[in-house]
């Protein structure tokens, strides 16, 4: 991508915090809206909102000069202003396109600083083009700031305000950092200790002089201080594991597409907080799981016809564990395939 | 006295991109305020009757541009500053909704930071064959 070149690229990484979050909502909405229309609901709640947070994306990139995800933003901006018009055109075509656009739109603004695929985002804009072009419209029109799509800006921007708030304090750090200052920290403890050790030492030869006691109080001091320190630092690296779940709902929605198979990601818990390391290592485990479940733990839509279970299956995924619902009324939708917890992975 | 501007806009990443033109070249030195909706923009104009031009983002949660544009016009609240709307592909009649509520310009995104520099550099002029 050419952000190196525009006047704001140094700004690449605010682009990307700000962005990613939207972006991810937008994927989640769609593979939500596709569900909802399966299900006969028009989803037009989900809509409206959408499209702001869409604007926000485009607006942004093109003050980054990223064209790839302005494109698609703009892509997916008309072709959810179409949909809302003509609920016709809602189905299984639309659907697809919208998530297949939500996945690419974080790809392409997780990859911006790095550089993108920008025949991806050339060939997805083909798509909706086409898609669109049948009713004589296109991706390439100017949608403007129309009173409707202010009203839903202001939804989003409420959302959006609230996370600036909470975030208004926050500085990003690289995590290799944090590593590196757990590593002094851990020296500096082992130096500590060498000291108590020759405080002890010393201690034991010369009694208890003045100025050993006073060593010993300014040693537990320090011993206090670096636990503190130490407690603090661990806590920096903790995320909640909602960042590892959110990307479930898009996978598993590919995958049992693949299998032709209906499920439903839903996830609790999210709020735990985990080391961002072990965060980093459960991502593909997990994965590996649900890809699994999926396959394995699913019956086909015939098979749970002919058990009289909803044709949708749902996949409870949560830090005390992860399963497959046994067949009871309410809950009921699967085999009852029931998988480790995280944990024990 | 230094120039001072205020800008008014729900994204973190352009008051990070108002920061970078701000702090650079002809500007450098220049106070500017930050806002991220209207209502706080508004306390902050009313606040500040020596700004040199205020930055307004159209889309904006609690209080919208033009929202913001239609009280400050009715209360009369310091009508020397010029207000600047910033839009992202707004109709024409959206800016002549913007241009009737007070709006001394419009900026478009995506802009450039020569296009803000300009757009300041007339409005500093204006600033001082006013007060000659």
């Amino acid at each position: 991508m050419a952000n190196e070149e525009n006047a704001f690229g140094e700004l690449i990484q605010d682009y990307i915090v700000e962005c990613l979050p939207l972006a991810e909502a937008v994927a989640d909405t769609f593979v939500e809206l596709e569900r909802r229309w399966q299900h006969g609901d028009s989803g037009g709640d989900l809509l409206a909102p959408v499209k702001g947070q869409l604007h926000t994306i485009k607006g942004n990139s093109a003050m980054m000069g990223l064209t790839p995800p302005q494109n698609v933003a703009h892509a997916l901006e008309d072709l959810c202003a179409l949909l809302g018009d003509e609920p016709a055109r809602r189905g299984e075509q639309a659907a697809a396109l919208l998530v297949r656009g939500g996945g690419l739109l974080i790809e392409l603004i997780r990859g911006a600083a790095s550089g993108a695929d920008a025949e991806a985002a050339a060939e997805f804009v083909d798509r909706v083009r086409s898609f669109v072009g049948a009713r004589g419209g296109s991706p390439g029109d100017i949608s403007p700031d129309t009173p409707d799509r202010r009203s839903n800006d202001r939804r989003t921007g409420d959302r959006r305000k609230l996370a600036q708030d909470r975030s208004a304090n926050v500085v990003r750090i690289d995590f290799r950092r944090l590593d590196a200052m757990l590593e002094v920290l851990g020296e500096s403890m082992m130096e500590q200790e060498s000291v108590a050790e020759l405080y002890r030492r010393l201690s034991r030869k010369v009694g208890a002089i003045d100025e050993l006691v006073d060593l010993d109080r300014a040693l537990v001091a320090l011993q206090k201080t670096l636990k503190r320190l130490e407690s603090l630092l661990m806590e920096t690296r903790l995320l909640p594991i909602s960042s590892v779940f959110n990307r479930f709902p898009r996978l598993v929605r590919d995958l049992a597409q693949a299998e032709k198979k209906s499920v439903r990601v839903v996830s609790s818990g999210g709020e735990l907080p985990l080391d961002k390391a072990i965060l980093d290592r459960i991502g593909e485990p997990l994965i590996h799981i649900l890809t699994n479940a999926v396959a394995h733990g699913v019956e086909s839509r015939e098979e749970r016809a002919r058990a009289g279970k909803p044709a949708e299956a749902t996949l409870d995924v949560g830090h005390a564990g992860l399963m497959i619902h046994r067949a009871t009324p309410g809950s009921a939708t699967s085999g009852g395939v029931r998988v480790p917890a995280p944990t024990s992975i | 006295m230094a120039n001072s501007f205020l800008v008014i806009d729900d994204s973190k990443l352009h008051h990070q991109m108002y920061k970078l033109v701000f702090t650079k070249g002809s500007l450098a030195g220049s106070t500017v305020y930050y806002a991220s909706n209207g209502r706080e923009g508004y306390a902050l104009l009313a606040a500040h009757p020596e700004l040199s031009a205020v930055f307004l983002d159209l889309n904006m949660p609690e209080m919208n541009g033009l929202e913001l544009l239609e009280r400050r016009r009715s209360e009369k609240l310091h009508p020397h500053i010029p207000i600047v709307l910033v839009t992202t592909e707004s109709s024409p009649e959206d800016e002549a909704r913007g241009r009737a509520a007070g709006a001394w310009d419009y900026l478009r995104k995506p802009f450039q930071p020569a296009d803000l520099e300009r757009i300041v550099g007339r409005a500093l002029a204006q600033a001082a064959s006013r007060s000659a």
